[in-house]
């Protein structure tokens, strides 16, 4: 069924017809059935880059409130009011806590960075529009300050590349323009003419897409631009003599050598210039942009247009046109923009033209004497290029480059390593090369489960690698590896220096016998297979034993740090090789509606939709509803809504995702592969370029976005999560539940305590940081800044303090996010619910112990009959208590205010609260949280477990089969498995909680060791260790009541792999044959907790591989003077580079180092249960580092 | 001896099951497992595989005998031979090695000094032994 794409848009791009769509039954006539009860009052516009904005784009309200409420039980003690006053002992703990304050702040700033540095980058650029807006003066002194010293003590990778050109990030640029021909782009042009031809080259110093939309307040769009704008520009500038003067001094400005420019070439014919835009060649600024459609572009000038010796050109066919406009939509794509060579030419019958083809990187004999050589070129073809080169070296004439100039240009556009022009993507990736043994065939698709016989050439290694455009049709792309720390670039005539980093012989020529695909679709490593060898390297050895006519196939296994750059090499690699890679429709699946519903792109509709998201890029939409409120997810999302919506309706199935129109649903798009939901965080906008390059393994679905539950629903009952208290507590025994010591001593403690999810954590009380009325200001770490003047209200404070940073009213709203939205109120609360999350962070992070909860026999309360086991120890808690809380209590008093906790190993751990009514309150909340975790693990396990059973009996495949599902895996397999958003749940994605993923892994710090078992949670940028067991000399477990904290990896700077290729990481064991499963490898295994599983070692397993930190930090901090530049912040992961102009050579191409490559490095290979439980740490692991890499 | 080591293990989820316990000597050396059912002493060492008949239910521990002369040929055809409970031969079952305790490595295999030791570990030791336990086989089919 055909359906107007436009009335969609309409629909979507009108915020409240959008709404009334959802909530009612919206017909086609457009008249709307039902009833406005519920309908929206208003819609508010939060910014984007907001704390709050990142949970509510996820999230319901009531689900943002409920989770961030946290109780303090038992107030403030003296003597932490008094650590924090008093500067003789604030001054002591300076020193003892430094590492913690350094952790601390570490923490935070990373926090901050990542949730408001977009809005600060986004403030610069709308100073006009948001001025006032958005404010974080206060915040921003703290994060400049924490600037260099988290640049320089983290694992930043902050190098500079080989290329070392400023990119034209100066607004200026954009002013310079001279003609701002497009109401809504800032472009400026360079016209020139000739005697008989008039021509106009028009380069535009193009801006980002962030910028120059802006600053003009609305989004450029590349068609209408090509099509009516710029051709009213150029009837203006062939008209106007002014005007043209005033571009021949534009052409003289400094700007105008500056090679990374985005460069927009026409040549008119001065007859036809008024009619209809002959061509227009684009090169874009971007690096990570093509410039090899040269390929098919050349071919398609071959076939479809005719090109006359007198250099006039008839008209394309239609197909030109429709792949023009697909090619401008990707242009026009903020995140994936290629480098596109467009020819838009109209039929036009009796005018004649000339027509400048793409800009002549390849216009110099080398190429010309090729092209003749060539035989596979038909005449047709050369006869187009030459007379494109002819046109084109009169055009660089008319731009008066001398010869020498024009002779250098040529030199350094072939010489790869001397020209920024030509880098198309640059970025440090981990690498792995693979070469094929026997000269079997190769299978059509080579990935982790293809059987062929390969041995590894080069292990992983980080490198940086640079793909280099050549301009060669044959060999349109080059990558380049470089792997030392040494020096590269220099001069020209210098032309050893590059020998020093670059491995040569690793480089790869992508062409069309080049095979790009995933290796595995879990990690999302990229395989090059090229059989295409360089000559310095072409088959020279023989391996075993093979002829030397055998030239094996190699396979480049490439592993980027984040899932956004994995999709951009790809997706251009993808289009080097003439692929189109924007799909004309997607077939989405609708589970709730059981059904797939395939959605066709029409003409421009995908054009219009990012205008609409980039008008959308810098706030969140939320419209009001009398209950509750209805977020506007991204428009790609609201169009796949309304079309799907549309659809059901009018086959009468609208009931069946009636669902849909509650006010806090909020729908999602996935990737679906077997029973992983993969959620694209923050790439919403690049789901189909996704769905393209996963289309062979996954499906899309639209779905609601799920939450890790609060409630479960028993036979007695529904059980809501209780809420997660803290408070200070003097722990009476020690890690084995030893209440006294040698010789009779107490060993008192004060400690913090914390629960978070079924975790109760443990941290000295020195180094806690408890919760704190609104009135006392905090920094960012939520450090008190000016205790003195607020003794007296944390003296006061109650015993059950709660922190509710989201407070609903009677309409489910956020109390200060209503009607009446005040921005600067906003902005206090959403600091201050940040502070208030990030707090809770620092403490985990802080935290020496922790207890499971799930664990816990029993929890009670101590009573008179304990004061009369030991008077004594009573009367010296009594004073210890005093000392501690500043309150007098009795011995009875102190028998009554002990709590124990009793764990399934029998020991009891003994913990005393300031007065009984407190203990009672610390027992109450931890029995109902002991109940509650106790079923809500109870329920988690029994969801994968039936989910695994409903998949084997609805497929017909056996435990085996169903254990090691992987890339082999047949796709109707894949597509017909059901999946459980309960499991896959967005809960990582929306911060909703500290804890994104948590659970027990046996892990190796390094290959030739054993697998141990550990307690693993990951925070929001660090994973954390914590040891299962304490073990005696002899290596035997001691039982203790808590697990002590081991180590912190940081994962903002890891790389993350799994699957077939950790066997590298693994060693060979258990081959024997194995008589009780005999023809069976894997082990199958039976858990306490019911759950059977036969996975392979690859399958239960990922690694995350990081450089080492001591050799980091001695290149970063050894050589800081040559890395960074005075005043300059160094950026991570990305390149700094140096000043340079193009009139000095020598200076273009600075000496530069590549720190941090081919240095020691670590990896921590993890083993999880099972092959389900993997998929979760994978992806969660992944999410968070696609939000950190994103953000800093 | 065998009591000690089951001691362990977490049986709440078995039932009425029989068990298999597996023998191995050996040491580890680079992370590399060189363990064997081979380097078994004769008289010392239990043999390779040990049934476990259980009179009641498994939670009773005490309730447990062992029968520890069974030899290696016999093992290889324990399939066939074990369990001669006609119920359970109509079912198809399939050995699982047990999990089912916190000190344990990622195999399921226990480590000690000696056969007839009390503490078991994950790591480090010259003896170690396993629990195989036979369940109904999650079989689609069925």
């Amino acid at each position: 069924m055909r359906l107007s794409s436009n009335k969609l848009i309409d629909i979507i791009s009108n915020d409240e017809k959008y709404i009334d769509y959802l909530t009612s039954e919206y017909l086609d006539s457009g008249k709307i059935t039902s009833d406005k009860s519920n309908g929206p009052k208003s819609t508010i516009l939060i910014p984007r880059c907001t704390f709050t904005a990142q949970r509510l784009a996820y999230a319901s309200a009531m689900e943002v409130s409920y989770n961030s409420r946290v109780l303090l039980l038992g107030g403030i003690p003296k003597q932490w009011i008094d650590k924090q006053s008093r500067n003789s002992i604030s001054s002591i703990t300076h020193f003892a806590l430094k590492k913690v304050r350094k952790r601390t702040r570490l923490i935070t700033t990373h926090s901050y960075k990542c949730i408001y540095r977009n809005c600060d980058k986004s403030r610069a650029n709308l100073v006009g529009k948001v001025n006032g807006d958005i404010n974080f003066d206060g915040e921003r002194g703290v994060e400049n300050n924490y600037k260099y010293k988290l640049a320089t003590s983290s694992f930043k990778s902050t190098f500079c590349g080989p290329r070392s050109l400023k990119r034209n990030k100066d607004p200026t640029h954009t002013a310079l323009g001279p003609i701002n021909i497009s109401s809504s782009s800032v472009r400026s042009f360079r016209v020139s003419t000739t005697e008989s031809v008039s021509s106009a080259k028009l380069n535009s110093c193009r801006e980002t897409n962030k910028s120059s939309e802006t600053i003009d307040g609305g989004p450029d769009s590349l068609p209408a631009f090509v099509t009516s704008a710029y051709l009213k520009g150029i009837e203006t500038i062939s008209k106007d003599h002014v005007l043209k003067d005033s571009i021949k001094k534009e052409l003289t400005t400094p700007h105008e050598g500056n090679k990374r420019h985005q460069k927009y070439c026409m040549l008119l014919d001065k007859k036809v210039c008024d009619k209809k835009l002959c061509q227009a060649y684009f090169d874009e600024e971007k690096s990570y942009s093509i410039a090899n459609h040269e390929v098919p572009y050349y071919k398609k000038a071959s076939s479809n247009i005719l090109c006359h010796k007198d250099g006039t050109y008839t008209s394309p066919t239609k197909n030109d046109q429709i792949i023009s406009e697909q090619l401008v939509y990707l242009h026009s794509d903020s995140k994936y923009e290629p480098n596109l060579e467009k020819s838009l030419v109209t039929n036009n019958p009796g005018k004649n033209f000339n027509v400048l083809q793409p800009k002549p990187i390849n216009s110099d004999s080398l190429l010309l004497g090729k092209l003749e050589q060539n035989n596979t070129w038909d005449n047709e073809a050369k006869s187009s290029y030459l007379n494109v080169n002819e046109s084109t070296k009169n055009a660089i004439k008319i731009e008066s480059h001398s010869t020498q100039n024009l002779n250098k240009e040529i030199e350094l556009r072939y010489d790869p390593h001397l020209n920024d022009d030509l880098i198309l993507m640059q970025e440090r990736m981990l690498v792995l090369v693979k070469v094929q043994l026997s000269h079997r065939n190769l299978p059509p698709f080579f990935s982790e489960a293809a059987a062929v016989d390969t041995r590894i050439e080069e292990r992983w290694k980080e490198y940086f690698v640079i793909a280099y455009r050549t301009g060669n049709p044959e060999k349109p792309l080059i990558l380049e590896f470089y792997s030392t720390k040494r020096m590269i670039g220099g001069s020209i005539n210098n032309v050893n220096i590059k020998s020093f980093a670059h491995v040569g012989g690793m480089d790869v020529i992508i062409n069309k016998k080049t095979i790009i695909q995933f290796y595995n679709t879990l990690d999302k490593t990229i395989c090059i297979q090229n059989s295409t060898l360089k000559e310095n390297y072409l088959a020279e050895e023989d391996i075993e034993g093979h002829s030397i006519d055998f030239h094996p196939t190699r396979f480049y296994i490439l592993k980027c740090a984040t899932l956004e750059s994995t999709y951009r090499w790809y997706l251009s690699l993808k289009r080097i090789l003439g692929i189109h890679v924007t799909p004309d429709y997607i077939p989405l699946s609708i589970p709730d509606a059981n059904l797939s519903v395939r959605i066709v792109f029409q003409n421009d509709t995908l054009r219009k939709l990012e205008k609409i998201a980039k008008s959308e890029t810098e706030f969140l939409k939320i419209g009001l509803l009398s209950n509750g409120y209805r977020i506007f997810p991204c428009p790609l999302i609201r169009y796949f809504t309304v079309a799907v919506l549309r659809i059901l309706r009018q086959a009468d199935l609208g009931y069946q995702v009636k669902k849909w129109q509650h006010p806090n649903v909020i729908l999602g798009c996935d990737l679906k592969r077997y029973d992983r939901l993969e959620w694209s965080p923050g790439r919403e906008s690049g789901l189909l370029q996704e769905y393209f390059a996963l289309s062979h393994t996954h499906i899309p679905e639209l779905r609601q976005l799920q939450h890790y539950a609060r409630e479960i629903s028993t036979t007695w009952g529904i059980l809501t999560e209780p809420f997660p208290v803290e408070g200070f507590l003097l722990k009476i025994t020690n890690k084995y539940a030893q209440e006294d010591l040698l010789f009779g001593k107490l060993r008192v403690k004060p400690c913090y305590f914390f629960t978070v999810e079924n975790l109760l954590f443990c941290t000295s009380s020195y180094k806690a940081v408890p919760i704190l009325p609104e009135e006392v200001p905090i920094d960012l770490s939520g450090i008190v800044t000016n205790m003195q003047d607020y003794e007296t209200i944390l003296n006061n404070m109650q015993n059950i303090f709660e922190e509710d940073p989201y407070p609903l009213d009677a309409n489910n709203h956020i109390s200060w996010l209503t009607s009446e939205f005040n921005n600067d109120n906003f902005k206090s609360n959403d600091l201050r619910a940040f502070k208030g999350f990030n707090r809770r962070i620092c403490q985990i992070l802080n935290s020496d112990n922790v207890v499971d909860i799930t664990k816990i026999v029993e929890v009670r309360q101590g009573c008179t009959k304990d004061l009369t086991k030991d008077e004594l120890k009573n009367t010296i808690l009594s004073v210890i208590s005093f000392t501690f809380w500043g309150k007098h209590v009795n011995n009875e008093e102190i028998a009554k205010s002990c709590i124990y906790i009793t764990t399934e190993n029998n020991l009891t751990m003994k913990l005393l609260a300031p007065d009984p009514s407190v203990a009672s309150e610390w027992v109450q909340r931890l029995e109902a949280m002991k109940k509650y975790w106790q079923q809500r693990q109870g329920y988690d396990i029994t969801y994968m477990w039936d989910l695994k059973l409903k998949n084997i009996d609805e497929l017909k495949i056996s435990d085996f089969e169903e254990s090691n599902i992987a890339e082999s895996s047949p796709k109707w397999i894949a597509d017909m498995a059901t999946a459980n958003t309960k499991l896959f749940n967005i809960n990582g994605l929306s911060l909703l909680t500290p804890l994104m993923q948590k659970g027990l892994l046996f892990l190796k710090p390094r290959k030739h060791t054993v697998f141990t078992k550990h307690y693993v949670i990951l925070v929001p940028g660090f994973l954390i260790v914590f040891n299962c067991f304490q073990r005696s000399l002899t290596g035997f477990a001691k039982k203790t009541v808590y697990y002590e904290h081991s180590k912190t990896i940081s994962v903002s700077e890891a790389y993350l792999y799994s699957g077939a290729i950790t066997e590298l990481d693994l060693l060979k064991r258990g081959q024997t044959f194995d008589d009780l499963n005999p023809g069976n490898q894997t082990l199958s295994r039976v858990y306490a907790d019911g759950w059977r599983s036969s996975e392979n070692e690859t399958s239960r397993c990922f690694t995350l591989w990081f450089r080492c930190k001591k050799e980091l930090s001695k290149h970063l901090y050894g050589e800081r003077d040559n890395l960074f530049s005075p005043g300059e912040a160094p950026c991570s992961g990305a390149v700094n580079y140096d000043v340079s102009t193009a009139d000095q050579p020598q200076e273009q191409n600075p000496p530069l180092k590549l720190n941090g490559l081919n240095i020691k490095a670590n990896r921590i290979v993890f083993m999880a249960r099972s092959r389900q439980e993997r998929d979760l740490w994978i992806l969660a692991i992944y999410n968070e580092l696609e939000r950190l890499k994103r953000n800093l | 001896m065998e009591l000690n080591f089951l001691h362990n293990f977490n049986f709440s989820i078995l039932g009425d099951k029989n068990l298999i316990i597996e023998n191995q000597r050996g040491l580890i050396l680079l992370g590399y497992p060189f363990f064997s059912p081979s380097l078994l002493l004769p008289i010392l060492d239990p043999p390779e595989f040990q049934l476990v008949f259980l009179k009641d239910n498994l939670s009773n521990i005490a309730k447990i005998t062992c029968l520890n002369k069974i030899s290696n040929k016999t093992s290889n055809c324990l399939d066939q031979l074990f369990p001669l409970d006609s119920e359970c031969v109509k079912e198809k079952q399939k050995w699982y090695v047990l999990m089912a305790c916190d000190d344990i490595d990622d195999q399921g295999w226990c480590y000690s000094w000696t056969f007839n030791n009390r503490r078991w570990k994950s790591k480090n030791g010259i003896v170690r032994r396993r629990i195989w336990i036979k369940l109904p086989e999650l079989n689609p089919l069925k």
